[in-house]
């Protein structure tokens, strides 16, 4: 049945770029020595990882390299962030968070609850927006400790206005830190960290983000490396400790391959960002508009928001996800949902909930998310196979249109 | 989680969805027998209906024909497969099918993986439920002989609701957690979906642990009674307690569920939603004119001077602006229309605002734009 794969589920996690493969090879060979030792050869290691330090602190226009931290992925980064933030400022108790946070922040700021802080999680409307009138009014001067929001969301890929949120949080107190986790956008927006403001004006500002993490596979780096990138002068205590590394910021041996890796992937994405942007934006608008039209009863998640190009999140009413992707998965087509089946909890996702996503699709869910590596062609296979899978297995449910109460 | 079925269930969920001559998905027309179990809230729900040849002696037709709609997952839609397949192949009574059991199911599937259980327990639940009807229909009553389908089905849907995700009451589980031999709350969870979701049901009172822990000292009690005859009378009360601390332990604690807040944000967690401290400078500060203001009228002042100062001079160009919350000496102004899009006359803007607020309000006030 299957020739080839259609890998269609680059929000979970990309291919390796061959090129990133080829820098890394050298250090699982000859050059595996431990950068923090004294002879020469590891002293080459030692400035390798100082060139992907600066080569990244370019890409994201910081004032030094040394507010990048070396991190597992986003997932230690936000441990970090909410973890150290509250032991550096211990007498601020309040976190602002948003009800459609990737776990690795959601689960930690339920864990802030059981320590006695107070978490706000802001809702987010039909289309998965976030309110700034709900997020000024909860903003408390003197003892709100952190703002940790998301840029893009996994699920949805809908961006949150995380340049404006964060300067909002700045005028009214400068001492409440904004944390946001771009794991899905990194790379796939150009940033500005310097607090002197963007070179380029197609760069967004972040002059008012205190933390940024990221994970390197989500950009054709390899997994278990990331970084967190903290501004200078930042409050905030050591997450993992035991060890001089990272400024003595972050103990354990540098994953030196992996840190060259993902300095390369960087290297290789905003060289060819706009080319892969406008290619990822033509793709989109091409696959939506065709799935709309080759499907009745469906609706893409999050439509009118600001959006990610390499995104589709699409709700098909009347039929189970998990069926849709195993369907999917015998024509060689691997993608995702956010579908009970799927979840491992028997329950849908949390995003699609928030976003009040009627009931009858929220089942349904399937996510396409796109990298540079994917084709038109492969688009239309897919356009190709998805309405019959839909047709079948609507076939087989006992619900139609009858059931839609939206 | 990647897949983990039997290839026997994959080739049923295949064979099923594609249509394959000898496959039963659909409805049979005028049933002799429909049940229906799940929902499409909680993420699948299936719809079966058997035709039966009819004998004079109703309890002795035989079903010939097992049809199902199903809205689920790869296993859901192959135990639904696997059901008919099972009963066509007996050839029984409907009153023989109720015999065939999840564990059946899953043995004709060749195993399910253990989060997927429920799937086989949804294909059994419809198929009792279908007998019931059947029952119905043709004027069998199932009680005269010994069997207590109908009356069941309503105690379990009256029945207290323990897990409120998925609609799952006292009654039902328990009898599921002895008939399925459940003794951990994963086993209940993989088999009935209960207390899958917010979990909140697990641990509360009166929740799943309590009635597994009291199924299971009541199956002890009674296996014990072989015990002296002086317990005898003790009995009913013995069994009674723990349901009525059951009962009434449930009530207070299902309410304790975070509540969102009326026309505000829900806050989770210690549940104080204190109200924003404003900085002391609205107290006790003097305004432009020299009064003291509380802070309500402190926002009254704020609110007439954009009124009467600031919007028209913005309706005038098209543009417009409403006060978003007022922190202290923070006002949130939001700009609409022509405003809210022209980047350049922002910062100008911001300026005149805060200039008019100053000058007639209170000299530290600042404006954040929204």
């Amino acid at each position: 049945m299957q020739n080839s794969i259609i890998y269609v589920d680059n929000n979970a996690t990309t291919c390796v770029a061959p090129e990133v493969f080829e820098a890394m090879k050298p250090f699982f060979g000859p050059e595996y020595f431990n950068p923090s030792s004294m002879y020469p050869s590891a002293g080459n290691v030692a400035r390798e990882i100082k060139s992907a330090r600066e080569k990244i602190a370019g890409f994201f226009n910081m004032d030094t390299e040394n507010e990048i931290l070396f991190t597992s992925g986003a997932t230690e980064g936000n441990n970090h962030v909410i973890f150290g933030s509250a032991a550096a400022n211990p007498t601020r108790k309040h976190i602002i968070t948003t009800m459609v946070e990737h776990p690795a922040v959601l689960e930690v700021c339920r864990e802030m609850e059981r320590r006695g802080y107070r978490v706000t999680y802001l809702p987010v409307d039909r289309q998965g927006r976030v309110s700034k009138a709900d997020f000024v009014r909860a903003l408390e001067p003197g003892n709100t400790l952190l703002v940790s929001i998301m840029h893009a969301n996994n699920e949805t890929g809908v961006k949150f206005p995380i340049q404006d949120l964060a300067r909002i949080t700045k005028e009214t107190d400068p001492e409440i830190l904004f944390h946001t986790d771009a794991t899905q956008a990194v790379s796939k927006i150009p940033y500005s960290l310097s607090k002197d403001g963007p070179k380029s004006p197609l760069s967004m500002d972040l002059r008012y983000v205190d933390f940024l993490s990221c994970s390197g596979h989500k950009f054709h780096a390899p997994k278990g490396a990331g970084f967190l990138y903290i501004r200078k002068g930042t409050r905030v205590r050591p997450f993992l400790i035991g060890g001089h590394q990272e400024g003595g910021r972050r103990g354990g041996t540098e994953n030196v391959p992996y840190i060259v890796g993902m300095a390369t992937a960087l290297e290789i994405a905003f060289r060819s960002y706009f080319e892969d942007h406008g290619k990822l934006m033509e793709l989109q608008r091409y696959f939506e508009s065709e799935l709309l039209a080759r499907i009745p009863d469906v609706e893409i998640n999050g439509t009118e928001a600001d959006r990610m190009p390499n995104t589709t999140n699409v709700s098909c009413h009347f039929v189970e996800g998990e069926s849709i992707l195993y369907e999917l998965s015998e024509y060689g087509i691997y993608a995702s949902s956010g579908s009970a089946c799927t979840s491992g909890s028997l329950e849908p996702s949390h995003v699609l909930r928030a976003m009040k996503v009627p009931f009858t699709a929220i089942h349904g869910s399937t996510r396409f998310s796109f990298s540079r590596y994917n084709t038109r062609e492969e688009m239309d296979r897919i356009l190709e196979v998805f309405p019959e899978i839909i047709a079948r297995l609507r076939a087989a449910s006992p619900f139609s249109r009858e059931n839609r109460h939206d | 989680m990647a897949w983990e079925y039997s290839d026997k269930t994959k080739q049923l969920f295949i064979d099923a969805v594609h249509g394959k001559p000898g496959t039963h998905l659909g409805e049979v027309e005028n049933p002799d027998g429909l049940g229906e179990h799940g929902s499409i809230a909680c993420g699948d729900s299936l719809r079966f209906t058997f035709r039966v040849e009819k004998n004079e002696d109703p309890t002795k037709d035989i079903i010939t024909e097992a049809r199902y709609l199903t809205f689920g997952c790869t296993s859901a839609i192959a135990a639904s497969e696997a059901l008919c397949v099972i009963l066509e192949a007996r050839k029984c009574t409907p009153i023989e099918a109720l015999k065939i059991t999840n564990q059946d199911i899953v043995d004709f599937l060749e195993g399910l993986p253990d989060q997927k259980i429920h799937c086989s327990v949804m294909g059994a639940e419809a198929l009792e439920a279908a007998v019931c009807d059947w029952a119905k229909k043709r004027g069998v009553d199932l009680a005269e002989l010994g069997i207590r389908l109908q009356e069941q089905m309503e105690e379990e849907e009256e029945g207290r609701l323990v897990c409120k995700c998925f609609s799952i009451t006292e009654p039902f589980l328990r009898r599921k957690i002895k008939e399925l031999n459940l003794r951990t709350l994963a086993q209940v969870t993989a088999a009935l979906k209960a207390g899958g979701a917010c979990q909140n049901c697990l641990h509360a009172p009166g929740g799943i642990q309590d009635i597994l822990d009291d199924v299971w000292a009541q199956e002890r009690i009674l296996a014990g009674t072989a015990a002296p005859a002086a317990a005898v009378p003790v009995g009913p009360s013995v069994q009674n307690a723990p349901v009525n601390m059951v009962n009434t332990g449930s009530v207070g604690n299902a309410e304790n569920a975070p509540i969102p807040l009326d026309g505000g944000l829900p806050i989770f967690g210690q549940a104080v939603p204190t109200p924003v401290s404003p900085a002391p400078v609205t107290a006790s500060t003097p305004s432009a004119d020299g009064a003291t203001l509380s802070p309500y009228q402190f926002a009254k002042k704020i609110e007439s001077v954009v009124e009467n100062s600031i919007r028209p001079l913005l309706l005038r160009d098209g543009g417009d602006c409403s006060i978003v919350d007022i922190k202290g000496n923070l006002v949130y102004l939001e700009l609409h229309g022509a405003c809210a899009t022209c980047s350049s006359s922002n910062v100008t803007l911001k300026a005149v605002v805060e200039t008019t607020l100053r000058e007639q309000v209170q000299a530290d006030i600042r404006v954040i734009q929204v």
